[in-house]
């Protein structure tokens, strides 16, 4: 029988690779995608049962951290994942293959495997001027990722770029650059965005889909209800001082070197969906408000664009209205007042912008 | 290379991972009083994740501490290590899985007769089953 017949199950077993190991890898899944511990030995029989999945990945637009940041997953390792669930058919920065072979081996994957592969895309895609402005082989990213969905079972669109066009459609967006989903519509798609996503969460996705079988359940921008229905602000470790009223007013002040709430400082913790104050980076070793900076947001669309990094959600143009509702909601009138204060020492840092 | 080959270090500030415990470990006992009464009435095995809660370092050695240490303690070699302990209260299991290189990968309460990990899977039985019989077939072959 050839290796990819084979279920999960028994090519490990081959290997003497037990069932505690599905057991241990989908612990460790189920406990960053908040799956209730209770269906660990579920999935474990699922995920043995089911066989290696074809993945191609295609990189556009991109500056590679999306990969540098999936290379550090902890939980479950990528090694795990590649070496013994999926078949990483095609990836430009890892595959040993080069030119012509590496193309030789994107179409035989995708021949082969034509409606059952995983696609994974990172990086924007430009459509101005016919999209001239990245191309890989003599294509351009746009008749490449046509060419590549058409067979697709499902997409994940890993980064900021890939889900909403990201730096690469920064105003003045030169290139025209856009995401995934504003170019094939007749594909399942899940977006995984971050400047990068966190790692775990980008491995999580992918387990999911072969533990279940399908994508995982998403929100309104299609992202993943597991990691993305928190705001940072709901799990961070400083919410407790910001409902104090107590916040950092510069970098260097008191309040910063307590750890105070970042809020004033330009944190876009309230309006920003991502698991970074749980998961962490890194294996877990920090995440920016850890470091003492701000949220970005990286994780919404046109973050770049929304105006300073450091001017206070209230007095900027992030949805303002939900950013004002937060700083007045939790009873912090003190945090609200001293936030509005505080606007001048903003634009200092800002440069007034 | 890793955190600790960087001679730079912190003098001051709480940090998130702080020592002062945040009073979750109090809730989580509550939480573990629950699950283990229902499975003291016959329910089903109970885990609580410990990995995806806010939980200091000072809430963890807490909880450490309330739980105590019992009778059993265990180590599996199943794609990395992970070590499994009995608290002082028969039936509460402290799980820790590592990954490959020894990192700590997830971290969990469960409750019941006997961790998961511990168990040998049915499957995993049935394949040694057919694997036992060749002690028989080749008496004198070195293991392998």
């Amino acid at each position: 029988m050839k290796e990819h017949e084979l279920t999960l199950g028994e090519e490990l077993r081959r290997q003497g690779i037990s069932r505690r190991s599905f057991l241990k890898f989908c612990a460790g899944v189920a406990s960053t995608m908040a799956i209730p511990a209770t269906m660990v030995p579920a999935m474990a029989a699922s995920l043995a049962q089911a066989r290696r999945q074809s993945v191609i990945w295609m990189s556009y637009q991109e500056c590679t951290a999306c990969i540098e940041s999936l290379t550090r997953s902890f939980a479950p390792t990528v090694e795990n994942l590649i070496f013994n669930f999926i078949s990483l058919d095609y990836q430009h920065a890892l595959q040993a293959a080069a030119g012509r072979q590496a193309e030789e081996a994107l179409h035989n994957a995708m021949e082969e495997n034509r409606g059952k592969y995983l696609v994974i895309v990172d990086g924007s895609i430009p459509l101005k001027d016919d999209g001239v402005y990245s191309t890989v082989d003599g294509h351009t990213n746009l008749e490449s990722l046509r060419e590549v969905a058409a067979g697709a079972a499902a997409i994940v669109s890993i980064g900021t770029c890939a889900c909403y066009g990201g730096v690469g459609a920064a105003r003045p967006n030169p290139t025209g650059a856009v995401g995934v989903d504003q170019i094939i519509t007749d594909k399942p798609i899940v977006n995984v965005p971050g400047c990068p996503p966190i790692p775990e969460v980008m491995t999580g996705v992918l387990t999911s889909f072969l533990t279940f079988g399908q994508l995982p359940e998403v929100d309104h921008l299609k992202r993943p209800l597991a990691f993305f229905s928190d705001t940072i602000h709901d799990r961070c470790y400083r919410r407790p001082f910001y409902d104090q009223g107590k916040f950092a007013k510069s970098f260097d002040d008191e309040g910063a070197r307590k750890g105070w709430c970042l809020y004033e400082l330009g944190c876009k913790g309230p309006i920003a969906h991502n698991a970074c104050a749980t998961l962490k980076f890194n294996q877990g070793v920090s995440w920016p408000v850890q470091s003492g900076h701000g949220c970005l947001g990286c994780s919404e669309p046109d973050f770049w664009d929304k105006d300073s990094f450091y001017k206070p959600l209230s007095a900027g143009q992030w949805g303002s209205a939900e950013g004002i509702a937060i700083a007045a909601a939790a009873g912090v009138a003190l945090g609200a007042a001293s936030a509005v204060m505080s606007r001048k020492n903003q634009d200092k840092i800002s440069g007034g912008k | 290379m890793s955190l600790k080959d960087i001679p730079v270090h912190f003098d001051s500030g709480p940090g998130p991972a702080g020592s002062e415990p945040t009073g979750m470990a109090e809730a989580l006992l509550r939480e573990v009083a629950d699950h283990l009464l229902t499975v003291a009435q016959g329910g089903e095995r109970q885990v609580v994740e410990l990995g995806n809660l806010p939980l200091s370092e000072g809430d963890l050695r807490l909880l450490e501490e309330r739980l105590g240490r019992g009778e059993v303690e265990a180590k599996i070699s199943a794609s990395g290590l992970t070590e499994v302990y009995e608290t002082a209260f028969h039936g509460v299991w402290w799980v820790k899985y590592f990954d490959n290189g020894d990192r700590p990968a997830a971290q969990q309460l469960e409750i019941g007769t006997v961790p998961m990990i511990l168990e040998a899977h049915p499957e995993d039985i049935q394949a040694s089953a057919e694997r036992f019989s060749q002690l028989f077939e080749e008496p004198v072959r070195n293991s392998h």
